[in-house]
């Protein structure tokens, strides 16, 4: 092997490391902001919030000092990245673009500017996005690594990886904008692998629960690994397919030298997780990993800038020149105007509770879950224990009804109890009960109102520490039926690929 | 790529996620949730088209008020803004209305006067039968934690508040602040009462 050949993937995961960080500093930013101006001093800090925190404020004064202002740092990378801000420059997701047009025509003008940066970096770097600041392809890698060496102990795995249909990741793209365009719903978070990774990063580090694309994002990588590995990037990726297309006449691009290629060697075929074929030059959708140039035994294959155009030089000039000239001013985001009292409010004595509210136009219910003092309910002695504070309120009268209800709670259709209440002091109904198995829970109430008319409420709930994500089986099973529709949809295999015997040969 | 597997994964990614949509919402969440949006929001419908999940207003927010809705409310609000106030209420810096890039949050430049600024994220509504202050007790947490002193609330006789909901921005503060459970006092918005 050559000195130099694995500097590509190294680099590559260096640069994805890198940028997995940068979206975590993002969501850890405002903290260090609460920090400087509460304490000012990492020795305080340090004091107040522990060793941890003292560092990262230190961390984030030095990178901060190198970047100049105060508030520089925040601009490198900020927002989720379907629409972030990069370096000062607003990108656009290419993936998003369209249904955000659709859906906000007066939009443009901005999207336009991100939409060039991108076109700009797809013509130099091709789908180099992929494998230089994808934060999902990252952990794609690293389950192609376990499963290489998985491989190696037991040849027999190699055979069982089967082809995701070619057709997928159009059907993905189009269904998706289709989807975000009807429904209004935002749909990416979903379906791009990238911002369910960063999305619920971020979500992780400010404090909340984990939702559905995480699952989503999870059960994805396993069956990346398990069944069908490297085929998500290859095959179901939107964002692959549009960047992807134009990887063969990029600026950068695999470099072949074909005399004296070794026959039967194909070890730079067996090494790429997108199944391409490095030996005619690029394909399109190479990705610029590096990994067939560090396997080739010949050392035949380089990645070099090649214009793709004769008068390219002046093309390339003169897209860097748009770019810059279309380059935006830093947004003035961080324009902080100070908390007066840091962690002032959190002070009170609060009890976390989960408030749930129906209503039916002039009567609402209100009920929370109480946990005691705070505590979580993995904590309490007995855990199927629930107490709910239950106010009916009258929104004509501004007035809360102090009379009779008949309460019951269902789980899945299922009664758990049923009885009626008097509203006990400060008219409120205290239920106290033990909710076993809980499945789709729903509190129903019924009660006859000073105008002689039987007002119906009913809200579904669920209990505290159970997060957001039990009601979403039905969404999440929609999901993994379609992918396993799809598995089953694409009967082809694609030619097992017997890397060991190769590498002996 | 084939017609028919173009055909079969457009349908069933469209098919999943819209049917999943409305099946969610009708089922689990009816008419009844609502929901505080950031300062300088735009009406409900329009701030759905509008808003594209950036969560650049979640980043900037320094008092980690404004957080991205997963699913826990209807699927057609995923990843958009809101502000729990029983959770954290919003210290109006207005930070999150200068950074968005779709005009979902209209910017608001912060004058001395908070009211006269446009923030209407919702209103207050006081529920004398549950605040202390009324039930012989003196209290008054609501009124310490209130930036709008005196113009959205005032305080009278054994601390009893009084909301203004003329001059009420619907920070939430004082829902974080009530030390009663329930809370006496929530916010609520202002679009879906007015």
């Amino acid at each position: 092997m050559r000195k130099h050949a694995r500097t590509w993937t190294v680099l590559s995961i260096l640069s994805r490391v890198w940028v997995l960080s940068m979206i975590a500093l993002g969501a850890l930013w405002p903290t260090y902001l609460n920090l400087l101006h509460a304490y000012n001093n990492p020795r305080i800090v340090g004091l107040s919030h522990g060793p941890t925190w003292e560092r990262f404020y230190r961390f984030v004064q030095r990178a901060d000092a190198i970047l100049g202002s105060e508030h520089t740092l925040s601009n490198l990378f900020f927002g989720s990245p379907p629409s972030m801000t990069l370096f000062g420059i607003p990108f656009i997701d290419p993936v998003v673009a369209p249904s955000v047009i659709i859906s906000n025509p007066g939009g443009i003008t901005l999207l336009a500017w991100g939409l060039a940066a991108v076109v700009v970096t797809v013509l130099i770097f091709g789908r180099g996005f992929c494998s230089f600041a994808c934060p999902a392809s990252l952990f794609f890698y690293l389950s192609q690594r376990l499963r290489e060496t998985a491989e190696s102990y037991f040849p027999a795995l190699a055979e069982y990886r089967r082809e995701l249909p070619s057709g997928l990741r159009y059907g993905i793209l189009f269904g998706g904008t289709v989807a975000a365009v009807s429904s209004g719903v935002w749909v990416w978070n979903l379906l791009l692998p990238y911002a369910m990774v960063s999305t619920q990063l971020v979500n992780w580090i400010i404090g909340v629960p984990l939702g559905l694309s995480f699952s989503v994002f999870i059960f994805v990588l396993i069956a990346d690994l398990l069944v069908f590995p490297g085929e998500f990037c290859r095959a179901a990726c939107p964002l692959g397919l549009l960047l992807g297309r134009t990887s063969h006449i990029a600026v950068l691009r695999v470099h072949t030298e074909r005399r004296d290629c070794l026959e039967d060697c194909e070890n730079c075929l067996s090494a790429c997780d997108l199944s391409l074929d490095p030996t005619h030059g690029t394909a399109a959708d190479c990705n610029l990993c590096g990994r067939c140039i560090a396997v080739c035994p010949a050392n035949k294959l380089t990645i070099r800038a090649k214009l793709p155009f004769s008068k390219s030089r002046t093309i390339l000039a003169a897209s860097v020149i748009a770019l810059l000239l279309l380059m935006p001013r830093n947004l003035d985001a961080h324009h902080y105007h100070g908390l007066p009292h840091y962690g002032y409010f959190d002070n009170y004595p609060q009890t976390p509770t989960e408030e749930f509210i129906a209503g039916d136009g002039r009567w609402e219910m209100n009920f929370t879950l109480y946990n005691f003092q705070g505590m979580q309910r993995e904590d309490v002695n007995q855990p199927n224990d629930v107490q709910i504070f239950l106010v009916i309120f009258d929104l004509k009268d501004k007035s809360i009804f102090g009379g009779q209800a008949n309460i019951e709670i269902t789980s899945g259709g299922r009664l758990v109890t049923k009885w009626t209440q008097m509203a006990e002091q400060e008219s409120i109904f205290l239920i106290h009960t033990e909710i076993t198995d809980p499945d789709d829970l729903i509190l129903k109430v019924t009660f006859d109102d000073p105008d002689g008319r039987t007002v119906t409420l009913s809200s579904s709930f669920q209990l505290p520490g159970e997060g957001g994500q039990r009601p979403l089986v039905w969404v999440g099973a929609a999901l993994i039926f379609l992918v396993v529709a799809l598995i089953f949809a694409g009967k082809q295999k694609r030619p097992i690929r017997r890397r060991v015997q190769r590498k002996e040969a | 790529m084939r017609r028919r597997e173009f055909l079969v994964s457009s349908l069933a990614t469209a098919g999943a996620i819209i049917a999943g949509a409305h099946g969610l919402d009708t089922w689990r969440f009816g008419h009844t949730t609502t929901f505080v949006r950031p300062p300088g929001a735009v009406s409900e419908p329009l701030f759905l088209k509008l808003c594209i999940g950036c969560g650049k207003c979640v980043e900037v927010c320094t008092n980690d008020c404004v957080r991205l809705l997963d699913t826990e409310a209807t699927l057609a609000r995923l990843n958009t803004p809101v502000i729990v106030p029983r959770r954290k209420g919003c210290t109006l810096c207005l930070a999150c209305t200068s950074v968005c890039p779709t005009g979902a949050l209209q910017p608001i430049s912060r004058n001395h006067d908070l009211t006269e600024s446009g923030v209407r994220m919702g209103t207050a509504e006081l529920n004398p039968s549950l605040c202390f202050s009324y039930n012989r007790r003196t209290c008054g947490v609501c009124y310490q934690a209130c930036p709008l002193q005196g113009k959205a609330m005032t305080i009278g006789l054994f601390e009893q508040p009084t909301v203004h909901p003329e001059s009420c921005v619907g920070c939430g503060l004082c829902e974080q602040a009530c030390v009663h459970l329930p809370q006496a006092i929530r916010v609520r918005d202002r679009t879906r009462f007015s």
